[in-house]
């Protein structure tokens, strides 16, 4: 009987609910993050992660934890198998990050949103504006430039 | 007994009653209607602008595709001469990439005709990522040579499947605007040379889509108060009703067999009350018949009762009392003892009669019954003087209780006996009818007068008290054999004999056997 009487009152508490459609995704972040793929359809192509190394961490730290992959479900690796770290430097704000040869098969929009993850990560840390990226100490040429800054990539498109 | 008693004696729980039943099924149709009308028309709505919106994005992507793709290569300066040949009205934003997601064209980026070519400040949608340029970037681009480029890469979801050759469309209602991108790969002889992105706002369709759901929403409402309001309103009027009869379902029940209800209208309700009243005026009837059956018989135990009892205080306070006084005395005592007997008999066979099991039934040739009784009744016939005249016609076989049907020739012809005048005659007669056995009893005794006739078959109608009594009657043996007859599916009835006396005929069913082989006829 009482389940009798909660029914036409859920009924009436669904009303209100109609009509409801689509969602954004949400990008809410603090602290240092981790910038990977978004495998989901729509959105930014590029989505944070926090960085949950500690506080102050080097760029080799964050280039590793960038290589180890991400945690979320909904993100991916911009890197090819068998990417990894060959060296880091740092002067006058310009971090180089020298990467192996697998990082050299990334062409086109790839190329684009690996080098925008390792820049956007990288340019959190302070001393750090802008990101060159090589690939066995060579740089690549059908990149349209070499010197990588965060303001340059627009995320949503806009 | 006052209304309110029966009220506080058995008051039905709010939440259990039937109007509250009644009411919440009423609400819970309406819910659902309520919850239908303001779901389904604005998610149809809503699936048809989506799906309108899709198409025109898509066909309008395919166009600057096209148009595009006429290029071999896409700069900036060849992809903004395009794009200034077409139509881009309506649309919020067109981006065009290379195939690395470097931004050729911006349409908000664009110059006015007329207006210095400086860029519109850079939207900014995400706090963290600084998409506008920067006081340390503006002081690089300062120091830098005048005509150093800027990079700017388009890196949404949307661009990247395109130039991963993947058409998509996508729209959503949100904050009130139908929101609605596309993005198609510009191919070139099989190779993606870049991508078109077009973004829309549709404020207009989105204001028209919230107007329809909020008047919905206030329709609904509206439905919602008339509902609860006449759903109440209606199962009061239907539980009302059925209060009503319950109410005079225990008053009748307590032994108020005079109430009745008021029918109204036509509906169900107004026929259970008439047959309520029916009902109820079966039990009065039934009752009043009852109550009359227990008085007659009461009084007619207590009149032998009396007699004997005087008879015997005669006897015991007369003192010397001739013994011819005496025996006469002690007979009209045996006498009464008689019939108290008889009456007591009778009075068992009736409730007998009535409380019996269905009857079981054989095959009986009422002759042979008639030439039973009439031997039986031969001592008594002599005794008054009256000659029996049989007249049995072969064939009448009814299926019946043998010893049912012999009280009733019995009593029959015993009644035709006792009734009659000195040298008077009594005929029984047995006869086949039209499918039906005839049982005729014919007197010559004084008759039955008419206005008794319709009465003389009720328990303890006499027509002539005194003579009954003198003849040894109960005011029984007739009601005796309606009850039997009718058991037999069968009737009786009584009319005038020519020149005097009267005629009582009884009619049963023919007793026709299944045939083998074949159907019963």
């Amino acid at each position: 009987m009482k389940r009798m009487i909660c029914l036409p009152l859920v009924l009436l508490l669904l009303l209100p609910l109609a009509g409801c459609r689509g969602r954004d995704p949400d990008q809410s972040a603090q602290g240092i993050q981790l910038y990977f793929l978004s495998t989901l359809a729509h959105g930014p192509a590029i989505v944070g992660e926090d960085y949950t190394g500690g506080d102050d961490p080097t760029p080799e730290q964050l280039l590793s934890a960038l290589l180890a992959g991400p945690q979320g479900e909904d993100l991916r690796s911009p890197f090819p198998a068998g990417c990894y770290l060959r060296s880091v430097s740092l002067e006058d704000g310009l971090l180089t990050a020298d990467f192996s040869e697998a990082y050299g098969g990334l062409t086109d929009v790839s190329l684009t949103l690996a080098d925008y993850c390792v820049t956007l990560t990288l340019c959190q840390l302070e001393g750090v504006d802008s990101v060159s990226i090589t690939v066995a100490g060579r740089s690549m040429p059908y990149r349209s430039h070499q010197i990588l800054t965060p303001g340059e990539a627009s995320p949503d498109g806009s | 007994m006052p209304e309110q008693a029966f009220k506080k004696r058995r008051s039905v729980p709010f939440l259990s009653s039937l109007q509250f039943k009644y009411a919440v099924s009423y609400l819970v149709i309406f819910a659902v209607v309520l919850l239908l009308l303001n779901t389904y028309p604005v998610i149809a709505s809503q699936d048809l602008i989506f799906g309108s919106k899709e198409n025109s994005m898509r066909s309008q992507a395919a166009v600057f595709s096209s148009a595009l793709m006429e290029l071999e290569s896409l700069s900036p300066e060849q992809v903004e001469r395009v794009m200034n040949m077409l139509d881009t009205t309506g649309l919020s934003h067109i981006l065009v990439t290379d195939p690395a997601g470097l931004v050729l064209y911006d349409s908000l980026r664009q110059p006015s005709p007329g207006q210095d070519a400086q860029a519109p400040p850079e939207e900014n949608e995400s706090g963290d990522i600084p998409v506008e340029e920067t006081a340390e970037m503006a002081a690089v681009e300062a120091a830098a040579p005048a005509e150093a480029p800027v990079y700017r890469y388009a890196l949404s979801q949307e661009v990247v499947l395109a130039l991963r050759g993947y058409d998509n469309v996508y729209s959503v209602f949100r904050d009130g605007l139908f929101a609605s991108s596309a993005a198609m790969p510009i191919v070139y002889r099989g190779m993606t040379i870049g991508a078109i992105y077009l973004y829309e706002e549709d404020a207009a369709l989105g204001s028209l889509l919230l107007s329809l759901q909020h008047n919905l929403q206030i329709i609904s409402l509206v439905i919602a108060a008339v509902t609860l309001v006449m759903s109440f309103f209606f199962s009061r009027l239907l539980t009302t009703r059925v209060g009503a009869l319950l109410r005079a379902i225990r008053i009748v029940g307590e032994g108020e067999y005079g109430h009745r209800l008021q029918p109204t209208g036509r509906d169900e309700m107004a026929q259970l009350a008439e047959e309520f009243n029916q009902l109820t005026d079966r039990l009065q009837t039934t009752e009043e018949v009852r109550r009359r059956f227990v008085s007659d018989a009461s009084h007619e135990l207590k009149t032998p009762l009396a007699s004997i009892r005087l008879l015997t205080d005669s006897i015991l306070q007369t003192d010397g009392m001739d013994r011819e006084t005496v025996r006469e005395f002690v007979s009209d005592i045996g006498r009464e003892a008689e019939r108290l007997t008889r009456i007591t008999e009778h009075l068992l066979t009736l409730t007998r009669l009535d409380s019996l099991p269905p009857l079981e039934t054989e095959p009986v040739d009422l002759n042979d019954v008639v030439d039973r009784v009439l031997p039986m009744l031969s001592p008594l016939a002599e005794a008054r003087g009256v000659a029996l005249e049989p007249d049995l016609h072969p064939g009448c076989v009814i299926l019946g209780a043998p010893d049912e049907l012999h009280q009733v020739c019995f009593n029959l012809i015993e009644n035709a006996i006792k009734y009659n005048v000195p040298n008077g005659q009594v005929w029984v007669r047995t006869y086949l009818d039209d499918g039906q056995v005839i049982l005729e009893v014919a007197d010559t005794g004084l008759g039955i007068p008419e206005e008794d006739r319709p009465k003389v078959f009720n328990r303890f109608y006499r027509v002539d008290k005194a003579r009954s009594r003198a003849a040894g009657g109960t005011g029984l043996g007739l009601s005796i054999v309606r009850d039997a007859v009718r058991r037999h599916s069968g009737w009786i009835t009584v009319r005038p004999n020519q020149p005097q006396g009267s005629v009582f005929t009884a009619g049963f069913p023919l007793y026709q056997p299944i045939q083998e082989g074949g159907d019963a006829p």
